[in-house]
């Protein structure tokens, strides 16, 4: 099937967006489970999304120090006995409270688009 | 051989932090960048690359450093990193303000240990701002437009009404106040002389209201009563949030101190005592302004500011008020100079 490249771009962008919407409460849902460094959070949001999510590596931090920055995780630099020294992240009890407020959100939002996307497909099937 | 013996890594490393404005931040990134590369190169490593190729292959999938770099110094930048200098230029300014005022001549005023005892509680109170680190968001916007407010919040957003809040906030408040009202009796059956009155009423205004009123708004914060500022700007979210704090904790205190400079001159020099008055309120809406102006303004709505600054939030509109806070904060600052040298 033919695509634009106006097509093309515009999916590319929706998927951008889509991931940065969603990125803060992904990272929220790895550290949720225990305290993770940098590295080792993308490597568990690849392995729980089956590699859907692959973001490039260094776009997490932003959102990690945002996150930081809100109280939603805190941050420590640790390193055990001959181990490289990383900053490891745990996630807060304000940043629980806005995980289930996000994943409220998330999930309030794809009952809205999931019943305006099936109402859309019903009109479309032949009669 | 070591990742900074790389030029890739090096590059990436300095296109990162050329972007952080904090050198102290950029640092602590650039630790964590090496972590993560180290990490990265580590796995690639092991899965068959040669070294090169991996720190080649790490460096590809980090992504752009100076859009990582961007976005990370809006998380934090500079000046949201320099609380102990906002606090102790505040305070500084706080006490210039009220010896230029109620004092004559700044040198006859201001004994060492008057200022020593001030630059104790700046430095607490900077220190206090510290803690803004630690500051949880919860589930209200501290800049909000005074109409998503209700009415019931909006009396709350008042500094005075968290005296029937049955918290430290609540407490800090009552205590601060008790204070103030205790000095300013006990300077009105004083009989002395007026400036020994004055200065009296405002250690009471100043130690007992500005720390009370202070640390209670600290403690709201943390408390989650109100939300960070949305969106970080000029100064950054924690910066904003102290600075709002500052404000919705030294509009009252002025015009308080504008009542008791009145109440306390009105024997003798009436006009006089009105024009301090006058001058001491309009100086409470320079500073409140003057903090207003360094918050970030993202969209329209973020010129609301809950508390006191609700009065300046029915301002908003008025672009005014928000492009003069330059030359207000430049005037006033010069006023003060000017007096202070004479």
């Amino acid at each position: 099937m033919h695509r634009s490249p106006i097509h093309s771009t515009t999916m590319d962008q929706i998927d951008k967006q889509l991931l940065k919407g969603s990125m803060a409460t992904i990272l929220l849902s790895v550290l949720s489970r225990k305290e993770m460094y940098g590295y080792e959070i993308i490597k568990a949001v690849e392995k729980e999304t089956d590699g859907g999510f692959q973001p490039k590596e260094g776009t997490i931090y932003p959102i990690l120090h945002e996150l930081e920055s809100e109280g939603a995780i805190s941050a420590r630099w640790y390193g055990g006995v001959g181990a490289r020294e990383r900053k490891y992240y745990r996630i807060t009890a304000a940043g629980r409270k806005l995980l289930e407020r996000k994943r409220n959100d998330w999930l309030n939002f794809r009952t809205v688009v999931d019943r305006f996307l099936s109402r859309s497909c019903l009109k479309e099937e032949p009669a | 051989m070591k990742l900074t013996d790389y030029p890739e890594v090096n590059k990436l490393l300095a296109e990162l932090c050329a972007k952080v404005r904090s050198k102290r931040y950029a640092a602590d990134v650039r630790n964590e960048v090496l972590a993560h590369l180290n990490d990265a190169v580590s796995e690639r490593t092991r899965s068959g690359l040669t070294e090169r190729d991996a720190v080649l292959s790490a460096v590809a999938d980090f992504g752009s450093p100076s859009d990582i770099g961007r976005d990370l110094n809006r998380v934090r930048n500079r000046l949201a990193e320099l609380p102990l200098i906002w606090g102790l230029l505040l305070l500084i300014f706080i006490t210039l303000n009220h010896y230029t005022f109620f004092g004559g001549h700044i040198g006859q005023m201001v004994e060492p240990k008057a200022f020593t005892i001030t630059f104790v509680l700046a430095l607490i109170g900077a220190l206090l701002a510290r803690r803004q680190m630690a500051w949880r968001s919860a589930a209200r916007s501290l800049i909000v437009p005074a109409r998503a407010l209700s009415r019931r919040e909006r009396v709350r957003a008042w500094f005075f009404f968290e005296l029937f809040s049955r918290n430290i906030e609540g407490l800090s408040v009552g205590l601060g106040v008790v204070a103030t009202i205790g000095t300013a009796v006990h300077a009105y059956f004083e009989p002395n002389t007026v400036g020994v009155w004055v200065a009296t009423a405002w250690m009471g205004c100043f130690y007992g209201l500005v720390f009370g009123v202070l640390l209670g708004r600290m403690h709201a914060m943390s408390l989650r009563h109100i939300r960070q500022a949305n969106g970080a700007g000029f100064l950054g979210r924690r910066a904003s949030r102290m600075l709002s704090a500052l404000i919705q904790g030294l509009a009252p205190i002025l015009v308080i101190q504008a009542l008791i400079g009145l109440i306390s001159h009105v024997e003798v020099h009436a006009h006089e005592a009105i024009l301090q008055g006058l001058m001491m309120i309009g100086y409470g809406f320079i500073l409140s302004a003057i903090f207003v102006g360094l918050l970030p303004v993202e969209s329209e709505q973020d010129l609301a500011v809950s508390g006191p600054s609700v009065v300046l939030s029915r301002l908003r509109h008025s672009a005014l008020l928000y492009r003069a806070t330059p030359l207000l904060a430049a005037i006033s600052v010069t006023i003060i100079l000017l007096v202070v040298w004479r």
